[in-house]
């Protein structure tokens, strides 16, 4: 009955034009949970905010916890474009924005020359742009503007940062041969960082701030039923009791994410479990653990102990 | 619109969190005070929420943030919560809390928190909101009188009188409407010429806690007129008024909060005003009446500062200067900033002469009695 509630929902936002701007809290929760991503309120209602105010939302918190996944699922929510701009050490503005198609220009001044024409001021047009993610941005159709991921923003360096202020200031994109490009309607950012590098000031001033943290219990089973379909709802709380655990009484180097707990009720579910056992997560734990100093934490009596825990906690 | 009481306690809150080492600009409470108006402020989540995205931009600042939230609107029954300045080490590191676990034991009953905004607030909500409308109307008078400052310099246009000169024009229309005889004289006298007021508004860190005093200076300095133009600055220095004339005032916060980059940093006086000089100088000339709005703390070298503001002085025809500092019983103009430009100014005065009812008018007295303007 709900599903079929939420698919209509589904349905109608694919249908009608969304305007962003205007949706409710709640219709941006259960366009959310149509697509599969399962959202906490406060994350809701930052989101919310970021969309009412035309504010950048800046994401930081855990690997793993679903940062990335609310970028596209919000543009799978809206049914717009997902344009997304991967940073990463040493992104210069020709990755980032545009950069002239070399190639092509050579060869039409070839076809000019060949003609007899002498090749000019068409060479430096449009045509011959390749477009990156932050000129996209703001070139887009009006009417639905995309939602522009900037994701791992922190892997980027100052420099580039700097630049991004400027860019989410006015969303304006200038090209020395052809202009200035505005994005009539400015799209809906969101900025992710994994914290390797502490952004400036300037950067969080522009956005609205959300810490993703590790999802409660609850809301970690709603969204194992989700993404894990026809897993027992038994063995499910024992996951998530299992990783809880892990999070909470280890002190891991890397701590189980959301995708590592997902990958692992995967995981046992073609294993056809019914229940967690020691030998059986001792088999699976590579799905959650992925460093191996954490490996001998989790060993032995400790992982016994572990075990017994969460399926006395959830039985 | 926001109940004021709702926004004076932000206000307080932001002093909090400021004293407790978060950088909170103008930017940050412009975004606070807005987003308020889109959700329910009377569910504690919500609330708590939006303050917290807005006002608390790093991770490590949350546990603070959280601790400091509860603490300041969990208790209605004082006046001025005292509460201690934590050192942030402990509060965030110490306790080994994270974000998340804080968060989760952070909840309070529901019954505290509509205690926090109890009935009788939300009373004197209406009367407080009726307050926020005459002052602006007080505002827009004293603004008005400003315009006024100069009325030495006659205008081109001229208005009927009692005194003044006989004006044959009048004389002449008004016999033709009767018999055709001379019978009476009309007289008519020079109106006086506005000023045209070019208003700079110190929007940097220093001046956050007049924040919603300058936003409404802002809204009605631009809106008052259509001769006048109103600046913002820090560091940089932008103009404004275009961008906010005719529009509603939770418009204009919106857009001034979003179009303005330059909230909330540190101030450049002097670079700001020679930058006023190079790009905006064909606003400066006899008739244009200087208003500055700043408490004078700056960060750039005095010698540029003096040089612009002895130029800018040379061409328009006053400089006034309000200052929230000067308020304040026995204020002395003593940092760099205002005692170098105090040479330059028709007066020095405190930011509530604009807010006060014949506040202008009265200031206006005391420089003419003291032979200036
Ligand atoms: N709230 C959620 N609802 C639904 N799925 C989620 C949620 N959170 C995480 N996931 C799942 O976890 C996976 C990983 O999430 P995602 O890639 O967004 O993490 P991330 O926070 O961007 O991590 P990283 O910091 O490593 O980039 C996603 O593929 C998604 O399936
Ligand atoms: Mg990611």
């Amino acid at each position: 009955m709900c599903y079929v509630f939420v698919w209509v929902l589904a349905v109608v936002g694919a249908v009608f034009e969304v305007d962003e701007r205007a949706v409710s809290r709640e219709m941006l929760k259960s366009a959310l949970n149509s697509v599969g991503y399962i959202a906490d309120d406060a994350l809701i209602t930052t989101l919310y905010l970021s969309l009412r105010l035309g504010k950048p939302l800046l994401l930081e918190g855990e690997p793993g916890c679903g940062k990335t996944e609310l970028a596209k699922s919000l543009s799978h929510a809206f049914n717009r474009e997902l344009i997304r701009l991967q940073c990463y050490e040493g992104l210069d503005s020709s990755s980032a924005i545009y950069e002239w198609d070399y190639l092509r220009q050579l060869l039409k001044i070839r076809m000019l020359e060949a003609s007899g024409s002498i090749p000019d001021s068409e060479i430096f047009s449009e045509r011959f742009i390749l477009k990156r993610p932050l000129l996209r941005a703001v070139t887009h159709g009006d009417s639905k503007p995309p939602v522009l991921l900037i994701d791992e923003v922190d892997r980027a360096d100052e420099e580039f940062e700097g630049f991004l202020l400027e860019f989410l200031a006015e969303f304006q994109v200038t090209i020395p041969e052809l202009g200035s490009f505005k994005a009539k309607k400015p799209p809906i950012v969101v900025i992710t960082s994994n914290q390797t590098r502490e952004l400036g000031d300037g950067l969080r001033r522009r956005c609205l701030y959300y810490y993703v943290s590790f999802p409660t219990p609850e809301r970690e089973l709603e969204i194992l039923s989700v993404k894990v379909r026809g897993l027992d709802e038994a063995l499910a709380r024992q996951i998530v009791g299992f990783v809880r655990v892990l999070r909470e009484e280890f002190d891991l180097v890397k701590k189980p994410g959301v995708a590592e707990t997902i990958d692992w009720a995967r995981a046992l579910l073609s294993l056809d479990a019914k229940t967690l056992d020691p030998q059986l997560v001792r088999q699976t734990l590579s799905c959650l653990i992925k460093d191996s100093s954490d490996t001998l934490k989790v060993d032995g009596d400790a992982l016994k102990r572990a075990v017994e825990n969460a399926t006395a906690k959830t039985s | 619109m926001i109940a004021s009481i709702i926004r004076r306690r932000i206000a307080e809150f932001c002093a909090l969190l400021r004293a407790n080492g978060f950088s909170i600009g103008m930017s940050e409470v412009i975004d606070c005070v807005s987003a308020l108006e889109y959700i329910d402020v009377l569910d504690r989540e919500e609330f708590r929420q939006t303050l917290m995205c807005t006002l608390a931009k790093k991770a490590e600042q949350i546990p603070l943030f959280l601790y400091l939230f509860e603490s300041f609107f969990s208790n209605p029954n004082k006046e001025n919560p005292q509460i201690p300045l934590l050192n942030q080490g402990a509060a965030s590191g110490g306790a080994g809390y994270t974000p998340s676990t804080l968060l989760q034991r952070s909840q309070i009953s529901a019954q505290n928190w509509f205690k926090a905004y109890s009935p009788n607030h939300l009373e004197s909500e209406r009367r407080i909101t009726l307050e926020g409308v005459k002052h602006r109307y007080v505002l827009r008078r004293n603004i008005r009188t400003l315009e006024r400052a100069y009325p030495k310099l006659g205008g081109r246009r001229r208005r009927s009188s009692v005194k003044g000169e006989v004006d044959l024009r009048s004389t002449l229309r008004s016999s033709l409407r009767g018999s055709g005889d001379l019978r009476s004289l009309r007289w008519s006298e020079r109106k006086p010429a506005k000023n045209r007021l070019l208003v700079l508004v110190d929007v940097s860190g220093s001046m956050d806690s007049a924040t919603q005093s300058l936003l409404e200076l802002v809204y009605v300095a631009s809106n008052v007129t259509h001769t006048s133009s109103v600046f913002c600055f820090s560091t940089t220095i932008r103009r404004v008024d275009n961008l906010i004339r005719g529009k509603t005032p939770q418009e204009a916060a919106r857009i001034i909060g979003s179009q303005l980059s330059i909230w909330g940093s540190g101030t450049r006086i002097g670079d700001s005003l020679s930058s006023l000089l190079s790009e905006f100088s064909h606003l400066l000339d006899p008739s244009t009446l200087v208003v500055i709005i700043s408490d004078g703390w700056d960060l750039g070298d005095v010698v540029g500062l003096r040089e612009s503001i002895s130029e800018i002085r040379a061409r328009v025809g006053g400089i006034l200067w309000f200052n929230p500092l000067a308020d304040t019983e026995g204020y002395q103009p003593l940092t760099a900033g205002i005692s170098t430009v105090l040479p330059y100014l028709d007066a020095l005065a405190g930011l509530s002469c604009l807010f006060e009812p014949r506040g202008v008018m009265r200031l206006l007295a005391k420089i003419r009695a003291s032979g200036g303007v």
